[in-house]
């Protein structure tokens, strides 16, 4: 028999498990002769060093379900913008960072509205696959850091749900070049593998999360656990035309396409699935 | 591939990526009781003068898609035993503890009468200032709050459960200081104040007068009797025991607690619970000023069917209807807004309309 103030949980810090970061240690370790052997030395197809900034506006539909809590979706426009840093040599190097929101709703609520929050930063080491006359095709690691927040105050006034993810996949960037390069058509892959994952406990004692940016912060790191299929499985992708709009300055439509369903055994399944369109310039 | 297969494509992918929907709601098989040797004797409607096609509409309406949608259990006792239940999300919510959330505040006011009882106090004139004077600031009206005052939400303090409650579960200081600090904007015993300070300032009450947390004492004096073992009760940070909300049970074991009251208090032939506090408890003590509704201490009343009831959020409540000899459980997700609570009295009109 339990009797006992439960205000945040003060056992469930990131560091509370050791053997998940292990794994993902490893896996990160395994990527470093990778990244070692990419050093430019051993081009053989030298180009110059490109540089490229470019920030995109998304927009689209999103839509979620959170199984710890209902099994219904919850549904809504999402707008994020994301900031793009390449540099190219005969590798593509990029970091990546985003910012997402999306208001969402269901049938049942007739006032109010639900929200999830994304931010994520991630940097992606592409070596190139294929090089023939309009074809480029990179491949190769990248690491991702990904907080995936929702606060669904009709449902439950007091808890906040995540499903925070430190990940590490595999991603491809096809390019095909159109009028001399000028303009190309591309298609970006990105597979996570493996990853950490922080969610809630599908049962939560206490009545209201502890809503200090210390307690958020502690929480958000909840429990971490090493995941791999099937308990995860994501795809993003995007596909885009690269078009100029002055002689200096480039810009990007196409569309972009998310998918993750993660669990694990503490925690029941969040699916979430998201369609957007994007514009980007370069910087 | 031409423009129109890779549009084909693009529509599959998004067709394809669309999440479906699950029922919230396993369906509907019985609503007969299992035997689980809990102290619960079993019984059917029909045995215990009950219109049974009345009563299984009632329990279909819980399981319905867009009723009661976050509904855990219905469970309704007559003359003494279990005649009906069900688990409309999760049949292993039998056997789960879960935050009855308001209709704590009707506990921690039993509690006062066990204590009284058990001869701790012999009226609820007692002040709260000569409980624990240390607690109080200089304003000399809030040194007359009375223990009534403050189990008929008529404590005069300002606490706004929509501001306060939040801030009470994150006081790192002493809980009861901080409730106590707040401004007293009626006079004690003027006007009813529907809120989570004053039940905690009832904890505290009970915590002085039987020297233990409310808990320990609940656990010794209220539910070792009833053979309730599964429980668990949150308290603010220093310790004391959350009068207003958050203590956490079991379906069958909420049940138990109505039969307690029914019974006058008397359990296997022990008087628990001072009659004559049960009696003053589930009597109109105020009425409140937000809804104009009947208030005892921490029980809701309602006059048209002589009955009284624990409210808690989630639309949570337990009934207890002494002319009926009824007691309806009936539990929901503890923390969703009001608007996905439902209509508690469709429910209970339903299953009292039941009883013949």
């Amino acid at each position: 028999m339990t009797n006992q103030r439960v205000l945040g949980n003060t056992n469930s810090s990131w560091s509370g498990n050791w053997t998940g970061k292990k794994h993902l240690l490893w896996a990160f370790l395994f990527w470093i002769p990778v990244f070692i052997h990419s050093k430019p030395g051993h081009c053989q197809d030298l180009i110059a060093l490109q540089k490229t900034k470019r920030i995109q506006f998304l927009t689209g539909y999103n839509q979620q379900k959170e199984l710890n809590l209902i099994p219904k979706v919850h549904q809504g426009f999402q707008f994020s913008v994301e900031f793009q840093a390449d540099r190219e040599l005969n590798h593509l190097s990029r970091f990546q960072a985003r910012l997402g929101i999306s208001p969402l709703t269901s049938p049942w609520e007739t006032s109010g509205f639900s929200a999830n929050l994304q931010i994520q930063a991630g940097y992606f080491h592409l070596f190139p696959i294929l090089k023939i006359t309009n074809w480029k095709i990179w491949a190769g690691p990248f690491g991702n850091l990904a907080y995936n927040t929702s606060f669904y105050p009709n449902w439950d006034e007091s808890h906040l749900y995540w499903a925070n993810q430190l990940q590490t996949g595999v991603s491809s960037r096809t390019v095909y070049g159109l009028q001399g390069q000028a303009r190309s058509l591309f298609w970006e892959f990105n597979l996570p593998v493996i990853g950490l994952l922080s969610r809630p406990n599908i049962e939560r004692d206490y009545k209201i999360d502890d809503f200090s940016f210390r307690g958020i912060l502690q929480s958000m790191h909840h429990q971490p656990k090493l995941i791999g299929l099937p308990h995860n499985f994501q795809v993003h992708s995007r596909i885009g035309y690269n078009f100029p709009i002055s002689q200096k300055k480039q810009a990007q439509v196409g569309y972009h396409f998310d998918h993750m369903q993660v669990s694990t055994h503490y925690s029941n399944q969040f699916i979430q699935s998201s369609h957007q369109i994007f514009i980007g310039i370069n910087l | 591939m031409n423009m129109k297969s890779l549009i084909g494509i693009i529509l599959l992918l998004i067709l394809g990526s669309c999440l479906s929907e699950e029922p919230f709601k396993k369906p509907f098989q019985t609503l007969l009781p299992q035997e689980l040797n809990d102290g619960w004797e079993l019984s059917t409607p029909e045995n215990e003068n009950m219109d049974s096609q009345l009563l299984e509409k009632a329990f279909e309406l819980v399981y319905r898609e867009d009723r009661y949608v976050m509904a855990r259990s219905l469970l309704v006792f007559r003359n003494g035993k279990l005649v009906a239940e069900a688990y409309p999300n999760d049949p292993n919510d039998l056997h789960k503890i879960s935050n009855i959330q308001s209709c704590t505040k009707s506990i921690t006011s039993l509690l006062v009468g066990v204590a009284m009882e058990k001869g701790l106090f012999d009226n609820l004139e007692i002040k709260l200032h000569d409980l624990f004077p240390v607690m109080f600031d200089d304003n000399l009206p809030k040194k007359q709050i009375r223990l009534k005052d403050a189990l008929s939400m008529q404590a005069g303090l300002e606490f706004d459960n929509d501001k306060h409650t939040l801030q009470l579960c994150q006081e790192k200081n002493n809980s009861i200081q901080w409730i106590l600090s707040k401004d007293l904007i009626h006079a004690p015993g003027t006007f009813m104040n529907y809120n989570d300070g004053a039940p905690h300032l009832v904890s505290k009450a009970i915590e002085t007068l039987a020297m233990q947390p409310t808990a320990s004492f609940a656990e010794k004096y209220l539910f070792e009797p009833l053979g309730i073992k599964d429980w668990k009760w949150e308290s603010s940070r220093d310790g004391v025991t959350y009068g207003a909300f958050s203590l956490f049970l079991k379906p069958r074991d909420l049940g138990k607690i109505g039969q307690l009251v029914l019974q006058n208090g008397i359990w296997v032939n022990q008087q628990i619970i001072s009659p004559e506090y049960l009696e003053e408890a589930s009597s109109i003590q105020a009425i409140s000023g937000h809804n104009n509704r009947p208030y005892g201490y921490y029980f809701w009343i309602y006059p048209e069917w002589k009955a009284f009831a624990a409210l808690g959020h989630g639309g949570q409540f337990v009934l207890m209807a002494p002319e009926k000899n009824l007691v309806v459980v009936y539990t929901a997700w503890p923390y969703t807004h009001t608007q996905l609570w439902d209509d508690e009295k469709e429910l209970i009109a339903m299953i009292i309309q039941s009883c013949k």
